[in-house]
């Protein structure tokens, strides 16, 4: 009877959570089958990236620290993303979709990722620097300048030489 | 009975993995004097291989990453003088120091800006100086960001706490 009941148990608790992960859900799904392009790690200043998103900057705030994961959705077509840092954690943690783009205010040449909330919130831009560099964007399309403890560049994770 | 076993150990093996998060920290911002007319970078990288090899920095000395400032003395063409220092050591924990103050290394030197000399036609810097293993080469961004590059000049990659870029102090 005991053991019967503990059978129960941990059935019930499984389907619990699995109906719980699924709910979590399609993202859950999106993500076992989309290909991962790369995680890309870095600190950059606090005050002007919190005041582009929208977020409250208070003086505590000195640095964020990012993790980029880029999806892959098609060749050269860009994918989606997830964004975690700063207030994107957690339940909160920021995805939506990326896409490519050609040139800035100051390089016509150059490969820019446009990254675009499923939130209302605004776009963020990075420039390529090459395959495991990324540069983060102003609103006026140019390069970011940091100081002398954190710049605006994120490294690709696992290559750092 | 054992597979369910299995397929419980399982799950929770998934929510533990699931539950995991990104740990903020905090830290002190340093100060830096601004002479004029020099032009200048300033900086923390990683103390990876290359860069330590470039400064002559010894192998067995544990250093998490290296604050740069970078004076330059230049014409229009971007050709002149360096100074630059290097203060490198092992971070001191909830700052953005090091142990001790760490050491400061001290060098300068010729710069010379070649044009067009890297991928999508951006110029390249180069600092030269005996006191070096080999050349610094940095390219150039901009006007106000210098990025180091590393053998057949690839750039350099970063790590999760720096990356290889010096900001200029007096923005253009």
């Amino acid at each position: 009877m005991v053991k019967k009941k503990t059978h129960f148990l941990m059935i019930a608790f499984g389907i619990a959570v699995l109906h719980s992960a699924m709910g979590f859900s399609q993202e859950s799904g999106d993500t076992l089958n989309r290909k991962l392009y790369g995680v890309f790690d870095g600190r950059t200043p606090c005050a002007e990236l919190a005041g582009h998103l929208n977020e409250t900057v208070t003086t505590a705030c000195i640095k964020i620290k990012w993790r980029l994961t880029l999806y892959e959705g098609g060749a050269g077509k860009g994918g989606s993303y997830t964004l975690e840092g700063f207030v994107y954690r957690k339940d909160r943690i920021g995805k939506g979709k990326w896409t490519i783009l050609t040139g800035t205010k100051n390089d016509p040449a150059a490969t820019v990722y446009r990254l675009d909330s499923d939130k209302a919130a605004p776009s963020l831009f990075l420039q390529k620097g090459d395959e495991n560099v990324l540069f983060f964007l102003d609103n006026n399309m140019n390069l970011m300048v940091g100081n002398r403890d954190f710049s605006y560049a994120l490294n690709r994770k696992g290559v750092e030489n | 009975m054992s597979s369910s076993k299995l397929c419980f150990s399982a799950l929770l093996a998934c929510c533990f993995v699931c539950s995991s998060a990104v740990i903020p920290f905090s830290a002190k911002p340093l100060g830096l004097a601004v002479p004029s007319p020099w032009i200048i970078y300033t900086g923390s990288t990683p103390a990876g291989t290359f860069i330590r090899s470039t400064l002559k920095l010894p192998a067995d000395v544990k250093i998490d990453f290296i604050k740069w400032n970078l004076y330059l003395s230049a014409d229009n063409s971007g050709s002149g003088t360096f100074k630059l220092t290097a203060l490198y050591g092992e971070s001191q924990p909830n700052t953005n120091g090091f142990w001790n103050g760490g050491t400061q290394l001290e060098i300068s030197g010729k710069c010379n800006v070649q044009s067009k000399s890297w991928k999508n036609n951006k110029p390249i810097m180069t600092l030269e100086t005996d006191a070096l293993q080999s050349s610094i080469m940095l390219l150039k961004l901009d006007d106000n960001l210098l990025y180091f590059l590393g053998q057949n000049n690839d750039l350099l990659v970063g790590n999760g706490g720096f990356s290889y870029l010096l900001n200029r102090v007096n923005n253009k």
